[in-house]
């Protein structure tokens, strides 16, 4: 497993994208964190830390997602999957290998949006003359924003997997994100709903949203999604042959 | 043990049969045409044995064992499937160190081979601007990777120009000649007919002939592969 896992990582590494991701990764965390202070300062509210560095996170999943669907479902759409199961026959592990290697990627993903935010917001503070109000962090909500970024990589590889296109996955978490998590209460006839939802549990674990559930439910229900969309994509990579 | 045995496979799909009930089985050290027309059922064949295709009925084993159970394929079995399975954004030596990866393979065997089939030049150049030649090559090349005993090309000289087919054709000889087991499809019998030892004839999944060459263009009074080819599959009789 282990020479399987630095073969993934080497895909990941030996693939422009890759790289591209992560200075876009960069790139848009400092300037919303940059924006996140001068708004601040505009609307004359305390400068917080804590709040400056949650601010790429939303932005940073995504692209944690759109990395692991290129290395997943892109394997089908280049064809490259061919080579892969001659390489690694057992189709599960070729999948708990993707998956790994993405959750890493998409938590590291976090962490370098979140150090930009800081630094961009710090600069944007220090040229206003401005100083923050409240410099604590709070660690657990870093580490649960490294962490959902880590599991919605994984998410995003199983969906790769079952859908085999990338314009498919990515279609698909977009429409789910704007459309989907929206509609969702109207047709159900319940608010509350939203707490449950993917978005909804992430949001409980780095501590933004109304009401959120508690972090140990909204880990356990992130955590069924994940694992539930992972066994099907299993199930389903076993099943189908590659074209 | 065959290298390679092939008992009762069949592949439907839906109501088409694209291998009917084929067996043969090759033995160590030998170069195979495996051959027939465009839509024989030779790729479906090859990529049943390669684990890539789950066949509807039979077996299809690599040292007795079926493809994906071998405990380490790259050093078993060397496969080339077609020239398109290589990622364009990566460079050709890249392409081959992630396959070279899981297997334990060392960089230094991918230079050797980018060397052996002459691509050490383009290494560092993405597959993106490659020839349907030069991925051929690379393809080849990552079917080498483990120094298999065994090698399954699926028509490995598409795409390549007359320099390249006489090059493949005196590659494929030195991997004979070193005691390797070769099965090498292709549509186009000229290529395959100065290199083969055996063939084996297929046409609308079903094997039609099975032999050396040279007995059975004796047999059947045919100068060419191609002339042999044409008169069994125009009597559709298996022999």
């Amino acid at each position: 497993m282990t020479a399987l896992l630095s073969a993934e990582a080497l895909k990941l590494r030996t693939l422009r994208t890759t790289w591209i991701v992560a200075v876009v990764a960069v790139a848009v965390s400092a300037a919303i964190g940059f924006a996140a202070v001068r708004i601040t300062i505009g609307a004359h509210e305390p400068l917080r830390l804590a709040a400056l560095a949650g601010t790429p996170a939303q932005a940073m999943w995504f692209l944690a997602i759109v990395s692991a669907v290129l290395a997943s479902a892109g394997e089908f759409q280049h064809r490259t999957i061919r080579t892969t199961l001659l390489a690694v026959p057992r189709r599960r592990q070729v999948l708990a290998a993707k998956s790994t290697v993405a959750a890493a990627y998409g938590g590291l993903l976090v962490l370098l949006g979140t150090a930009a935010a800081v630094a961009a917001g710090l600069v944007a503070a220090a040229g206003s003359g401005a100083s923050f109000t409240q410099t604590s962090v709070s660690w657990a909500h870093l580490a649960g924003a490294v962490a959902v970024g880590a599991v919605f990589a994984v998410l995003a590889t199983g969906l790769g997997v079952l859908t085999r296109s990338t314009a498919i996955a990515i279609g698909a978490v977009l429409l789910w994100r704007f459309v989907g998590e929206g509609i969702l209460p109207a047709l159900l006839h319940h608010d509350g709903v939203t707490r449950w939802t993917p978005n909804g549990t992430a949001a409980a674990l780095t501590g933004i949203g109304d009401h959120p559930l508690p972090p140990w439910a909204a880990a356990l229900t992130l955590a069924g999604y994940t694992i539930a969309i992972s066994a099907v994509a299993a199930v389903l990579f076993r099943r189908r042959d590659p074209t | 043990m065959p290298r390679i045995q092939i008992d009762h496979l069949t592949k439907r799909y839906g109501a088409v049969t694209a291998v009917d009930d084929l067996s043969f089985s090759l033995e160590p050290g030998s170069i195979t045409g495996f051959v027939g027309a465009n839509g024989a059922g030779k790729s479906t064949t090859l990529r049943m044995l390669l684990g890539l295709t789950r066949p509807t009925s039979g077996t299809a084993t690599i040292d007795g064992l079926p493809y994906p159970a071998l405990p380490d394929p790259a050093h078993a079995v060397g496969a080339l499937t077609d020239p398109d399975v290589f990622h364009p954004g990566r460079t050709g030596r890249n392409a081959l160190r992630v396959l070279a990866r899981p297997a334990g393979i060392a960089d230094r065997r991918v230079d050797e081979l980018l060397e052996l089939v002459d691509l050490t030049g383009a290494a560092r150049r993405r597959v993106g601007g490659y020839s349907t030649g030069m991925r051929q090559r690379l393809g080849l090349a990552a079917a080498l990777l483990g120094d298999p005993p065994t090698l399954i090309l699926d028509e490995p000289a598409n795409g390549l120009d007359p320099i390249g087919i006489s090059w493949l054709r005196g590659l494929l000889r030195g991997l004979a000649d070193q005691g390797r087991t070769l099965l090498v499809s292709s549509h186009q019998l000229a290529e395959l007919a100065q290199t083969v030892d055996d063939v084996i004839l297929i046409d609308h999944g079903r094997l039609i002939a099975r032999g050396s060459t040279a007995d059975l263009m004796a047999h059947h009074q045919s100068t060419s592969l191609e002339e042999l080819f044409l008169d069994l599959v125009s009597n559709g009789t298996r022999s």
